[in-house]
C-alpha cells in the first residue's frame, strides 16, 4: 500500500558538499512540481508575465520553500533524516520534486 | 454495525458524514478523534470533507500523520472497509492507501455544483447495477484535480479501479475520474458528496445509493434490512 | 484634583510627550483630548492615548451616529413571550439574538469591511468574515450560513475586476473553510462605488435559549483569559507610534491589514462551543476584533460593571519586543477573551488543550470598575472602563438637504421629453439589460463559495432568499434570509430607498414562503462631517426604521460604515438590510424558477409605471435621475400576506417579485432555473400610457408568480377580494421563444440567447486566458 521507495530516483540535493561540523543549520527546501506533471498555477503565472511583457517564456512552474532553522551538527544521519521527512511530509513525490540547501548559522 | 466518522482538526464536513449514515441510512454512528490510535469495532471508517490543518503544505498532507492514521492503515490492512470523502480522499492518496494524487483545479478557482456522474463498473461492489448508472451528487472542493502517472493509470483500467466519472469535467481531473477504490476493493475515494445528497430537499439523493453499494458488499444482510 | 500619573513606560519610546499634534494624529480632537483628561484626572500615558483613540473611533464608538441608532425598533410588539421574542437587543452585545420557538433561538448580525477590503481585497473580505463569525459563536451560537452585500464600481474597469476576484476568493477562502455555507447575498455594480468598495458580511447561528452567553466580566476573582492565535503587529500600519521610529524596515514589518487563518477559527468555534457547553463554566465571553484585546476588556468590564487588570507578559505574542501600545491595539484575528470561574481553570484549558489552542490566563476581574494594564508588572494604562465605552462623546451632526436632489426629484420622462421604446429599441433593451453585471447571473460569485457544508441548505444562491433547514435538536426549523439594498434610490430619495430596502427584502421572504422574524442593517455612507451626507444618513435611518415598526420586524443589530468616499464624492447612500424569516413548513419552500406544471403567469400588484432610478434609465438612457419608486406600505403588506398565504394554500408554483430591470427582466429570471422554458406574456390589457415603463419600470409591490391552470382563476379572484390587483399575463411554454405582446407593440426574444448572455457576462469579463 505505501508507495515503493525504490521506483523513486532521489534528487540531487546538497550532498555533493561534504557536510560542515555546525552547531546548527539552516535549511532551504525547494519543493516543485514536476516537470511532467499539470501546473495550473504555473500556468497561470506564465500567463500573465507574458501579457505584462515577458517574451520567450518557455516554461513557469509554481512551487514551494519551507526554511526550517535546526540545531545540532549537519551529519550524514541528520540528511538521512531531513531527505526522509523531505520524501514523506514536505513533498508529494507522486507529483513534486524537492532539492535542499543547507548553510551554517 | 457501526460506523466511525473520523475527526480531524479542520474538518467540516464531519456532522454531514455523520448524518448520511446515522439519519440517512439510520445506522448506529459515532465519532473518533485524530489523536486516538484505537479505532474500536468499526465496520466502515469515513474519512469526511473539509480542511483538515487548514489543509496547509497540501490537502492532507499533515493529517495523513494524525495519531488515528496508524490504526487506520491496520485497520485497511486487515481488510477493514474505508471511505474518504473530498478531504477524506485525498489524506487516503497521501496515505499511500488510494493511488494518484489531488492537485489544485485547473480554474483555479474553488467549485461548488451539483455533477453529473457516470458510474463505472468497478467490480461486484460498485457498479451500474448497484449504485446506478447515472448519479447527480454535489462537489465542493478547491483541490480535486485527480492525477496520476501513466504507469498508474494503466492500473487503474486493468483492475476497474476508477468508481466515478464526470460527464462535465469541473476541475481537470485526468480522464474526468470523480472516485477510485484501491485494488483490493476495500478504500474508496471520492471527491463528490454523498453527504450533500440525501436529504428530501438536497439536490438528488444518490449519496444514499452510493453509501448503501460500499456497505451492502461487505453486510447485505444489514442493508436489507435497512432499505 | 490632579491624580498622581503613572509610571514610565517599559518601553522609552512610549515616554513621549503627550503633544496635540500627537493627539491630533490619533485622530482625536482637542476637546476630546480634554474630555479624556477629565476622566482620569491627569494627562494620558501614549498607550492610553492609543486605547482612547480606537474606543472613541467611529467604528466603535458610533459617536456620530448614536443619536439616529435609538430610532431603530429594537423589540417586536407582536410577540410576547412567545414565538419570536427577542432575547438579546440591538446593542446590548455583540449580536442580537431572537426566539425561533421549541426553547431554540437564532443569533445574527451583518457587519463591514469596506476599507481594509479596497486597500487589500482577499485579506479584507476574508478577516470581515472571520471577523462576524466570531461575533457570532462569541454569543455561544453555533455559525450555519453566511451572506454577504457587495458594491463595486463597474466591471469595465481593471481595477474593479481585481477588487472582485480577490474580495469573492477572500470570502470563499474564509467561509470555506471554517465550513459554514454562503447561501446568498446581493451585488451591484455602480459607478459611484469606484474605489470605495462595500464588503458586509452577514452571520446566522443558532442556539438553545440557556446557551446565551454575553460579553459581560463578573465577579471578583476570576480569572480573564486569553484564547486563539497568538498576538503580532497586525493592523498597526497606520499607527504611527511603536517599538521602533518607523524606518524602512519596521515599516515593513508591520503588516497595515489584518491576515486571516480560518483553520484557526474553526479551531476556535469547536473550541469555544466545547468550551461554552460546560455547565457555569463561563462567565462572560467576547472575541477581539476591532481593537483588540482593548476593546474587549473594557467591554465586558463596562458590561460587567467590574473592572479588569491584565498583565501584557502573559498575553501569547509571536513576534519578539513588543509593547504594550502594539500589544493593546494589535488587531490580530482569531482570539477570544474569557472570564471563567475561580477554581476552574484547568477545565478550560484542558478544552483548549485538545484543539492544541493557547489558553493563557492574562487577567483577573476586580471590582474597582477601572481596565488596569500592566506590562513587566509596571501599570501603563489604568482607565474607568465606562469612559471608554458609554463615555464615548456623542454628536449630532448637521444635516442639509443636497442640492442635486431639486433637479433629480423633479425629473420626469414626460418632462424630460424622453422618447418611448417603439419595438426595436424593446428589442434590443432586454438582452442589454440582461447582460449588465447588476442584472446578469452571479453564477461566476456564489459557485466559489460552498453553499452545501453542514448539508442544510436547501435554497441556495440564485434565488430570492436563501433557505436553510436548522437542525435544533430533533425537530427542525426552516429559515429564510434576503439582503438588498439599492443605493441609487437612495441617493435619488434616501428616506424612500431605504425603505424600499427594508420592503425588497420582505417581499423576497414572501416569495420563499417565508414570514420575517428581524432583520440586521449595515449603514455604509460616506464623511459624516459633510451635512448633505449626514441628510442622506438621517433619512434612511428614519425610513428603514418607519418601515420595521410598520411591520412589526426589530433590528437586532447592525453596523455603520462612515468615510467611504474619495476626492470624486461619496458612495451612493447605501444601508444594506438583511431580513430572516421563518418558513413554517418544508412543503411552503417556494423558488422563483417556473416548471411548465403549473406555468400560468400571473401579476400582483397591477402594471408598473415608474422609471425613476431604474437600470433600464441608467443602462439605456445613461442617466440616473428621477424619485425614487413610490411605496404603499399597506399595499405592500396585502401584497406579502396575501402571496404567503396562497403559498401555504399550495397554489403557488414560483414566485418572483420585481425589481431591478423589471417584469421582462423577473419574467426571464423565472425561466432561467433548471429546466429549458419559453412564455407567452400578454400585457395588453395592462394600462400602459409608455412601453418602457411597463416592461422595464421598477415600481415596487409586483410580484409575478406561476400557477397551476386549474387555480389561476381563484388566485386573481383572491388577490382582488384582499385588495392587490392581480392580472393573468400569460403561461410558461415548453419551447424556446419568450413572446410578449403589449397593446402596441408583438416582441420575441430567443430564450437560450438571452439566457446565454445573462449567464456568461460576469464570467466572461473575469476571465483570465490560458485557464481551463
Amino acid at each position: 500500500m505505501i508507495r515503493p521507495e525504490g521506483q523513486i530516483p532521489l534528487p540531487a540535493c546538497d550532498s555533493r558538499r561534504q557536510p560542515l561540523p555546525l552547531r546548527s543549520v539552516k535549511i532551504k527546501v525547494f519543493v516543485t512540481p514536476k516537470r511532467n506533471v499539470l501546473d495550473p498555477q504555473g500556468a497561470a503565472v506564465g500567463h500573465a508575465l507574458e501579457s505584462l511583457g515577458l517574451s520567450g517564456l518557455r516554461a513557469s512552474r509554481v512551487g514551494k520553500v519551507v526554511e526550517l532553522d535546526v540545531d545540532g551538527p549537519d551529519t550524514p544521519q541528520f540528511r538521512a533524516q531531513l531527505d526522509k521527512l523531505c520524501r514523506d511530509l514536505l513533498s508529494n513525490p507522486v507529483i513534486e520534486d524537492y532539492h535542499y540547501e543547507i548553510a551554517g548559522a | 454495525m457501526n460506523i466511525a466518522v473520523l475527526q480531524f482538526p479542520g474538518s467540516n464536513c464531519d456532522q454531514d458524514a455523520f448524518q448520511l449514515f446515522a439519519s440517512g441510512l439510520k445506522l448506529p454512528t459515532r465519532f473518533v478523534w485524530h489523536k486516538d490510535t484505537r479505532l474500536g469495532d468499526a465496520d466502515l471508517v469515513v474519512l469526511p470533507g473539509g480542511f483538515a490543518y487548514g489543509d496547509y503544505l497540501r490537502c492532507g498532507a499533515i493529517a495523513r500523520f494524525s495519531p488515528v492514521m496508524g490504526a487506520v492503515l491496520e485497520y485497511s490492512q486487515k481488510g477493514g472497509l474505508v471511505l474518504g470523502i473530498c478531504n477524506g480522499f485525498q489524506i487516503l492518496c497521501e496515505a499511500g492507501l488510494l493511488p494518484g494524487a489531488l492537485i489544485r483545479n485547473s480554474s483555479l478557482e474553488y467549485r461548488c455544483m451539483t455533477c453529473e456522474l457516470k458510474v463505472e463498473d468497478a467490480g461486484p461492489a460498485f457498479n451500474p447495477g448497484t449504485v446506478g448508472s447515472r448519479i447527480r451528487l454535489p462537489i465542493g472542493h478547491g483541490e480535486g484535480n485527480f492525477r496520476i502517472d501513466a504507469a498508474g493509470m494503466r492500473g487503474l483500467a486493468a483492475n476497474r479501479q476508477v468508481i466515478l466519472r464526470y460527464l462535465d469535467n469541473p476541475n481537470g481531473s485526468l480522464d474526468d475520474i470523480a472516485g477510485v477504490r484501491n485494488e483490493a476493493g476495500n478504500v474508496y475515494g471520492m471527491m463528490p458528496h454523498p453527504d450533500r445528497a440525501f436529504e428530501r430537499f438536497h439536490p438528488s439523493r444518490d449519496g444514499l445509493s452510493v453509501a448503501r453499494a460500499i456497505l451492502a458488499a461487505r453486510f447485505p444482510d444489514v442493508i436489507r434490512e435497512i432499505a | 484634583m490632579k491624580r498622581a500619573g503613572l509610571p514610565p513606560n517599559p518601553d522609552p519610546v512610549l515616554n513621549q510627550p503627550i503633544t496635540l499634534e500627537l493627539v491630533r494624529k490619533h485622530g482625536l480632537l482637542a476637546d476630546e483630548f480634554e474630555r479624556i483628561r477629565g476622566h482620569l484626572g491627569r494627562d494620558p500615558t501614549l498607550t492610553e492615548l492609543g486605547i482612547f483613540s480606537v474606543m472613541w473611533s467611529e467604528h466603535c464608538s458610533y459617536k456620530n451616529t448614536r443619536p439616529l441608532l435609538k430610532e431603530f425598533p429594537t423589540e417586536r410588539k407582536g410577540a410576547t413571550a412567545g414565538f419570536g421574542r427577542v432575547l438579546v437587543r440591538a446593542g446590548e452585545e455583540n449580536a442580537g439574538i431572537i426566539d425561533v420557538g421549541g426553547g431554540w433561538a437564532v443569533a445574527f448580525k451583518i457587519e463591514s469591511h469596506n476599507h481594509p477590503s479596497a486597500i487589500e481585497p482577499f485579506e479584507g473580505a476574508a478577516t470581515g468574515v472571520g471577523g462576524i463569525i466570531r461575533d457570532i459563536f462569541t454569543m455561544g451560537a453555533r455559525p450555519v450560513l453566511v451572506t454577504n452585500s457587495l458594491r463595486f464600481g463597474e466591471l469595465e474597469s481593471p481595477a474593479t475586476r481585481r477588487l472582485l476576484r480577490g474580495v469573492v476568493a477572500g470570502i470563499a477562502h474564509y467561509g470555506n473553510c471554517v465550513g459554514v455555507p454562503n447561501v446568498g447575498g446581493d451585488i451591484y455594480f455602480d459607478r459611484s462605488y469606484e474605489g470605495n468598495p462595500l464588503v458586509n458580511a452577514l452571520c446566522l447561528g443558532t442556539l438553545r435559549h440557556e446557551q446565551i452567553r454575553r460579553g459581560r466580566a463578573t465577579g471578583l476573582g476570576n480569572p480573564v483569559y486569553y484564547v486563539g492565535a497568538a498576538t503580532g503587529r497586525d493592523g498597526l500600519g497606520g499607527a504611527s507610534f511603536a517599538s521602533r521610529e518607523l524606518s524602512a524596515e519596521s515599516a515593513s514589518d508591520r503588516p497595515a491589514v489584518q491576515k486571516g487563518d480560518p483553520f484557526m477559527e474553526k479551531l476556535l468555534v469547536e473550541a469555544c462551543l466545547e468550551m461554552m457547553a460546560v455547565p457555569g463554566l463561563v462567565v462572560g465571553i467576547q472575541d477581539m476584533g476591532a481593537a483588540g484585546l482593548t476593546c474587549s476588556t473594557c467591554e465586558t468590564a463596562s458590561r460587567g460593571g467590574a473592572g479588569i487588570e491584565i498583565e501584557l507578559d502573559r498575553v501569547p505574542q509571536r513576534e519578539p519586543g513588543m509593547n504594550s501600545y502594539e500589544i493593546m491595539l494589535s488587531e490580530s484575528q482569531e482570539r477570544m477573551l474569557v472570564i471563567v470561574h475561580a477554581g476552574r481553570e484547568q477545565e478550560i484549558e484542558e478544552v483548549f488543550a485538545k484543539w492544541d489552542l493557547h489558553a493563557a490566563r492574562v487577567g483577573t476581574v476586580t471590582d474597582t470598575g477601572r481596565m488596569l494594564v500592566r506590562h513587566h508588572g509596571i501599570p501603563v494604562a489604568d482607565i474607568p472602563a465606562p469612559a471608554l465605552t458609554d463615555g464615548a462623546p456623542v454628536y449630532n451632526r448637521e444635516a442639509r438637504r443636497p442640492a442635486y436632489l431639486d433637479e433629480t426629484s423633479r425629473w420626469t420622462p414626460e418632462g424630460a421629453a424622453l422618447a418611448d421604446l417603439d419595438p426595436a429599441g424593446a428589442q434590443a433593451a432586454l438582452p442589454r439589460l440582461l447582460s449588465h453585471p447588476t442584472i446578469a447571473s452571479k453564477r461566476w460569485i456564489y459557485r466559489q463559495y460552498d453553499h452545501m457544508v453542514q448539508h442544510g441548505t436547501a435554497v441556495g444562491p440564485g434565488s430570492d432568499a436563501g433557505v436553510v433547514r436548522l437542525r435544533l435538536g430533533d425537530s427542525e426549523r426552516f429559515i429564510a434570509i434576503s439582503n438588498d439594498c439599492n443605493g441609487r434610490y437612495c441617493y435619488l430619495n434616501p428616506r424612500r430607498g431605504a425603505m424600499i430596502a427594508m420592503v425588497e427584502c420582505l417581499r423576497n421572504l414572501a416569495c420563499a414562503g417565508a414570514a420575517p422574524l428581524a432583520m440586521t442593517d449595515n449603514l455604509n455612507f460616506g464623511n459624516p462631517y459633510k451635512p448633505e451626507n449626514f441628510y442622506q444618513l438621517r433619512e434612511c435611518v428614519a425610513g428603514l426604521a418607519e418601515a420595521c415598526r410598520f411591520f412589526d420586524v426589530p433590528v437586532v443589530g447592525g453596523n455603520v460604515s462612515l468615510y467611504n468616499e474619495s476626492p470624486d464624492g461619496a458612495i451612493d447612500p447605501t444601508p444594506t438590510v438583511s431580513v430572516v424569516g421563518l418558513i413554517e413548513r418544508e412543503a411552503h419552500i417556494t423558488r422563483q424558477f417556473a416548471r411548465a406544471a403549473r406555468g400560468r403567469l400571473i401579476l400582483l400588484g397591477g402594471a408598473p409605471t415608474e422609471l425613476g432610478g431604474s437600470q433600464f434609465l441608467g443602462i439605456i438612457h445613461g442617466k440616473k435621475t428621477g424619485d425614487a419608486p413610490a411605496v404603499d406600505l399597506e399595499a405592500e403588506r396585502r401584497l406579502q400576506d396575501f402571496l404567503l398565504g396562497q403559498i401555504k394554500a399550495g397554489r403557488v408554483g414560483a414566485a418572483h417579485d420585481l425589481s431591478e430591470g423589471g417584469l421582462l427582466v423577473a419574467v426571464c429570471e423565472m425561466l432561467f432555473g433548471p429546466a429549458s422554458l419559453g412564455a407567452a406574456v400578454d400585457l395588453s390589457a395592462l394600462p400602459s400610457p409608455r412601453l418602457d415603463a411597463l416592461l422595464f419600470g421598477e415600481s415596487q409591490g409586483r410580484v409575478v408568480i406561476s400557477a397551476a391552470p386549474v387555480d389561476e382563476a381563484a388566485v386573481v379572484a383572491a388577490a382582488r377580494a384582499a385588495g392587490v390587483p392581480a392580472d393573468s399575463i400569460g403561461a410558461v411554454t415548453a419551447g424556446g421563444t419568450l413572446s410578449v405582446r403589449t397593446a402596441r407593440a408583438s416582441l420575441e426574444w430567443d430564450v437560450p440567447g438571452l439566457r446565454a448572455g445573462w449567464e456568461t457576462s460576469i464570467e466572461t469579463a473575469m476571465k483570465r486566458p490560458g485557464l481551463g
